[in-house]
């Protein structure tokens, strides 16, 4: 993308020029951090820095284009032409890439400043700040690209970098087999994401997504068509934003240093796949109506299941972990509702960004202090850290769903959605989940902060880099829901994100009432359990169900043996098996079959002298087997698959003669 | 002159009984041979093509000329290589030569 | 019956790199006999002058605009072949430099590998420039008689044997291929590759004969580019033979035959497109699959390469099949891509492990013993996996548009579950390399040139994962062929 680029179809681009820029800032302090980093005082931190500093300044000045009601702009440039075939670089900004563009700089400085001094002294100091960078670019070319293959490169390049950041203390085995789970886990998604682009493609001749959009609402795509994107695509948003059933990664993403689990779990990464769903959100509402009952089914399962099993979690980072996987199925329901949940679904995970990128830095002050993630290795820490926990408390209090806190803004307006637009279950689910949202937050504060110190050493308050982002990060969860506090008549967001005509639903006192009343009770059955600490946690009385949570309903363990271990062991021996039968089978058969049988009747025989070997002798051959038979070393045997080849060929041929 | 499609037959013969060396002999030698054999049907069938069609500038004897000399490359090539393998293995049976394989 | 034979007029400039190349490869030759106490670093030095002669007449070349074929219809003179020959001019001359480096570390004195090296690429550049069957098979033996010599350049008992492997292999698949010219002479009249698109344009009665010629063809660059089932000699030569041959052969001999299978199909066969697209399609799926497949259970790194790179040449055919010139472009952009990663590969593992230790569990580690190489390392493997931003990925979007564009949607949903499939097994490479505590004492070679030489194509993977359009530029000019 060049700055000469051509304008813009849906009008001037002015101010918005700059998005490009915000995203290419990164990426250049990326570059600067490897090459310089090392030589420079501070490990080359300030660049990144500043970097995302003057990208969250020109992010504000590209918002403030839309606060003016405006339009839709795009830039694009030749990125490389093949034949016929153009790929673009290029940027479509509309009031939600603004929006986001807001939200990741913002967090990305925070955690940034943040790890000035959490990370103080790490080895890898230099790295970890050269990649963070990256993850960001990454992250703002997801969110800026006006076409699937330009959002593909981020959305990979963040698989990437993910990879890199949990893996960072990787001397540890812990935390690299969480990395390789979270690559491996997201990945999966991504199959059905890249046939999802391919559909779309293939479908609407362009790669171009407001051409996309356009060509859709034309009418020009078949139903089928589209309900086969929309699914696919959606695979894509499953696997990164953590939606059951492939969640299992992002607890396990806990294995990075703090201020990266802040940065994944509130505006990169998890946040791209909602993101994805709408920005795609044409694709979604013009399919078959089924697909947004089956995107509201995976969403509210696994708004409940995760919300209930982050009640049970003693590491205080699996308990956030948990709850936002809890809280992006929330924007996955509200985007299910179809065009009324647009602008809410979104509204949530603006909100949510603030308050989670918060609470995770909050728990990372805590942590930095007493050296343990364990929340029964805490308790009584409001007094020696007064900051963190006042903080950590309106964070909690937002996430909870308290008014006037952002998060009761944006939740509100998903659970009255849902009630407007008759999704009573969706609407049933999210209510629980709200309490139970309240309750385990309720109790994290408590166990943290609340009661006595039963951890080691005199844990002291955090250094002014880690406590000034979470001031500042706390003043936001508490102004941000202003944005669309419909109460007020405020609708400055629905005006920036919406679809179609975005009718929005006047404030509904009622339900205010019901979702704040849930979140109270939530909190008081949290006081009442947990007000005292006791070396036993009260919600073991549950019994089973609390043997299956603690399990992750068994997930993992199925995954271990249904996927991950044949995977492992038994890929090759597949493969050995159609080699053994399929391929050899034509050349050998009888031979083999004699072998064979001479082998088990000496098997046999010999079994009574000695069983071990010859049991072990076999597993190996096995193992070893197809590749043995088909690569077998003899060029004579090689000739002869060569001549088959050939004879297919001809055959081949003549079928097409 | 031979009538074309009885050549062309000749000169597949020769080639399958070729193709067969390679695949059912054992001695490197042998197996070279039937390489040999191989090319030399092809030449057949480039001769008899060329004056089948009556080509002016002769490309299909010319050719052959080509690949008698290709040939003779290959085969000097060739003599060296199980030369060196048979230094190494003291064998030239090619069935035996099997260190490198799954 | 002889007829009158006028003389062709004779334009030699076309192949001057060719004629540098072959008459410097002698040059040498005869120097070493005649100096017998020349060291190897000076035949280094004169190989690489050679090679940066030949390739600063190719850039001349870039810019010719004289007849499209010259010596009498043999030699082609458009942009592809100058594109290919710069590509195999430099993968030559860092396969020059690793194969100096390779037998003055191990003490053996090899002074005919640097003439054998530059004879195979002449073959390969004159494949490539090649718009006459008969000299696309004599340049096609030119290069298989080289490489079958320099594979068995080794006292390790290996060599010998991916030597005669092969060599025996190499001379059976390229008497299909001569049987495979001489029909298709039969058929149409003629060897030229121009005047067999004419006479197949037309109504023919040679139609059957050209289509069965044109299966031989395909058999003997489908050998040479290691399609399956015309692959099994790959993982065998390519665990045997020296690592810095390897390194070479891997990358220019699967760019050699790609420009010929290439220039072949789109322009002698292109009236046949119809009927050998989908059988390509087939030949190329298989490949994918088998090749990624068989990667999975491989435990040798040089192995594991080899059945890497069957599978890349599967995703370059998917290029081919869209016959076209999107196909064309996005086919010889993911052959730049290809050369430069495998060629890297193969450095970082000539360093790694020379010719010895090529087990992968002796990569456990490496980057605790060596940063650098373990990096350069995950970005050839990232790249081969197709990962952004690298080359890679930006050859396997493109050859897959073509694809799709080109009506071939059920290739494409083969070749990306084929890659995802890929990726695990270069992700598990990366995971020995940074996550796993080294297992043995594995001492890297630190020699700085050859690193250096590691870097270069290290570099341009990157440069052309974020600005493809360096290539696909000259590719807009240099994916139209003229005969």
């Amino acid at each position: 993308m060049v700055a000469a680029a051509e304008t813009a179809v849906n009008g001037e681009a002015g101010t918005t020029a700059l998005a490009w820029i915000v995203t290419v800032l990164p990426l250049v302090s990326f570059f600067l951090i490897v090459l310089f980093g090392k030589r420079l005082p501070g490990g080359g931190a300030w660049i990144g820095i500043v970097a995302v500093g003057a990208g969250l300044v020109m992010s504000l000045v590209v918002l403030s284009h839309f606060i003016g009601g405006g339009e839709a702009t795009e830039l694009s440039e030749d990125w490389f032409r093949v034949g016929d075939l153009r790929f673009e670089l290029g940027q479509y900004v509309d009031g939600l890439t603004a929006v986001m563009l807001v939200v990741v700089t913002t967090v990305s400085l925070c955690v940034q400043v943040y790890s000035l001094g959490y990370m103080r002294g790490d080895a890898r100091f230099t790295w970890f700040y050269a990649v963070i960078s990256l993850f960001t670019g990454s992250m703002l070319n997801v969110v800026i690209a006006n076409n699937l293959l330009q959002l593909l490169v981020g959305w990979e390049l963040m698989g990437v970098c993910s990879y890199l950041l949990i893996g960072h203390w990787w001397e540890e085995k812990e935390n690299s087999d969480s990395a390789i789970k979270a690559f491996i886990t997201t990945r999966i998604g991504d199959v059905p994401f890249l046939f999802g682009i391919f559909v779309l493609i293939v479908a609407t001749g362009t790669a171009n997504i407001p051409e996309i959009t356009g060509a859709i609402g034309g009418g020009a795509i078949s139903r089928g068509l589209l309900t086969a994107g929309a699914l696919l695509l959606f695979g894509g948003a499953i696997g990164k934003s953590a939606q059951f059933p492939l969640h299992v990664w992002l607890p396990d993403a806990m294995a990075g240093p703090t201020p990266v689990s802040a940065l994944i779990h509130a505006a990169t990464m998890v946040a791209a796949g909602v993101y994805l769903v709408g920005r795609m959100f044409s694709v979604f509402v013009n399919a078959d109506p089924w697909v947004l009952t089956f995107v509201a089914a995976i969403g509210a399962t696994t708004m409940l299941i995760a919300a209930l099993l982050a009640m049970i979690q003693d590491d205080i980072k699996r308990v956030l972990a948990y709850s936002t996987v809890s809280q992006l199925a929330y924007m996955v329901a509200g985007l299910s509702l179809g065009p009324a949940g647009y602008t809410a679904g979104l509204f949530h995970l603006f909100t949510h960004a603030f308050f989670k990128a918060l609470l995770f830095l909050g728990s990372g002050s805590v942590i930095h202090a007493v050296h343990s993630n364990n929340m029964s290795e805490m308790g009584g820490l409001r007094r020696p850290m007064p900051v963190t926990f006042w903080t950590f408390l309106i964070g909690s209090a937002a996430l909870s769903g308290i008014p006037p806190l952002a998060g009761f803004w944006s939740k509100d307006e998903i659970i009255s959605t849902a009630f407007h637009e008759q999704h009573y279950i969706v609407w049933g689910i999210a209510l629980v989940t709200a309490v139970i949202t309240a309750f385990y937050m309720a109790r994290a504060v408590l166990l943290t902060f609340f009661g006595e110190y039963r951890g080691h050493g005199h844990p002291h308050e955090s250094p002014a880099t880690i406590t000034g982002p979470l001031v500042v990060l706390a003043g936001l969860s508490v102004v941000v829901g202003f944005l669309n506090a419909t109460a007020f008549d405020v609708t400055l967001f629905s005006e920036w994100v919406h679809f179609g005509e975005g009718e929005h639903l006047p404030f509904n006192y009622g339900f205010a009432a019901i979702s704040v009343v849930g979140a109270l009770a939530g909190i008081a059955v949290g006081y009442r359990l947990y007000a005292r600490w006791r070396e036993r946690d009260p919600l073991r009385r549950l019994g089973p169900a609390y043997t299956l949570l603690e399990r992750k309903y068994f997930l993992d363990d199925v995954y271990l043996r249904g996927v991950v271990r044949p995977i492992q062991y038994r890929a090759s021996a597949a493969v050995n098996w159609s080699n053994r039968f399929i391929l050899d089978g034509i050349v050998h058969t009888f031979a083999w079959t004699a072998r064979q049988f001479s082998r088990l009747v000496e098997v046999v025989d010999r079994r009574v002298v000695d069983r071990g070997v010859n049991t072990a002798a076999g597993l190996t051959g096995f193992t070893g087997g197809i590749l043995r038979y088909i690569q077998s070393g003899n060029v004579q045997r090689y000739a002869v698959f060569l001549f088959v080849g050939v004879i297919l060929l001809a055959i081949g041929i003549s079928i097409r003669a | 002159m031979i009538r074309l499609p009885l050549v062309l037959f000749f000169s597949a013969g020769l080639f399958s009984v070729g193709v067969y060396g390679v695949l059912a002999r054992r001695n490197a030698v042998l197996v070279l041979m039937s390489i040999e054999l191989m090319l030399n049907a092809v030449n057949v069938n480039l001769v008899a093509f060329s004056q089948l069609l009556r080509d002016t500038i002769l490309a299909g004897q010319v050719f052959a000329l080509f690949v008698i000399t290709v040939a003779a490359a290959e085969v000097g090539i060739g003599l060296a290589i199980v030369i060196l393998i048979y230094r190494n293995r003291e064998t030239i049976n090619i069935d035996e030569v099997n260190l490198l394989k799954w | 019956m002889i007829a009158q034979i006028s003389p062709p007029e004779l334009d030699f400039l076309p192949v001057a790199p060719e004629l540098v190349l072959a008459g410097g490869g002698m040059a040498i030759m005869l120097a070493e006999a005649a100096l017998p106490r020349v060291t190897s670093r000076v035949l280094l030095i004169a190989s690489l002058l050679i090679v940066a002669g030949a390739a600063g007449i190719t850039v001349a070349l870039w810019g010719w605009d004289g007849e499209p074929t010259v010596l009498a219809g043999m030699v082609a003179t458009d942009r592809f072949a100058v594109l290919i020959r710069g590509v195999l001019l430099a993968v030559a001359a860092i396969g020059a430099v690793y194969g100096h480096h390779q037998f003055d570390r191990a003490g053996e004195r090899r002074p005919e590998f640097f003439p054998l090296l530059l004879f195979a690429t002449t073959g390969m550049t004159l494949i490539a420039a090649a718009s006459d069957l008969i000299l696309t098979f004599l340049a096609l033996e030119i290069l298989s008689l080289s490489l079958y010599v320099l594979a068995g350049f080794s006292r390790r008992v290996t060599a010998s044997e991916a030597s005669m492997k092969y060599f025996l292999l190499g001379a059976f698949s390229s008497a299909f291929f001569l049987y495979g010219v001489a029909l298709a002479y039969g058929a149409t009249g003629t060897t030229s590759i121009g005047g067999i698109a004419r006479a197949l344009s037309g109504p023919s009665e040679g139609l059957p004969l050209a289509m069965v010629a044109a299966a031989l063809l395909a058999v003997g660059f489908s050998f040479k580019v290691a399609a399956v089932p015309f692959h099994m000699w790959t993982p065998d030569v390519y665990q045997g033979a020296p690592t810095a041959v390897v390194g070479f052969m891997s990358a220019a001999t699967k760019v050699a035959a790609f420009a010929a299978l290439i220039r072949v199909f789109n322009v002698a066969f292109l009236p046949l497109s119809w009927d050998w697209t989908p059988i390509v399609g087939v030949l190329a799926a298989v490949t994918m699959v088998v090749g990624s497949l068989l990667a999975i259970a491989q435990t040798d790194v040089k192995r594991m390469l080899a059945y890497s790179s069957i599978a890349h040449a599967g995703f370059i055919l998917t290029g081919v099949m869209a016959a076209n010139q999107e196909g064309i472009a996005s086919a010889t952009f993911y052959l730049v891509a290809y050369a430069l990663m495998i060629v890297g590969a193969f450095g970082v593992v000539l360093l790694v492990s020379g010719d010895e230790r090529t087990s992968l569990s002796s990569y456990a580690g490496l980057a605790v013993r060596s940063p650098l190489l373990a990096a350069l390392l995950s970005l050839f493997l990232l790249s081969l996996a197709g990962i952004p931003p690298t080359a890679g990925f930006m050859a396997k979007v493109s050859v897959f548009r073509a694809a799709v564009d080109a009506g071939h949607t059920w290739v494409v949903i083969v070749a990306v579950l084929a890659s995802v499939v890929a990726a695990f097994f270069y992700l598990r490479v990366i995971v020995l390399v940074y996550m796993k505590e080294p297992e043995e004492e594995l001492q890297p070679d630190r020699s700085p040139l050859p690193a250096l030489t590691v870097a270069v194509p290290a570099v341009a993977t990157l440069v052309l994962g974020v600005f493809p359009g360096l290539v696909f530029g000259l590719l807009e000019t240099a994916s139209i062929f003229r005969w």
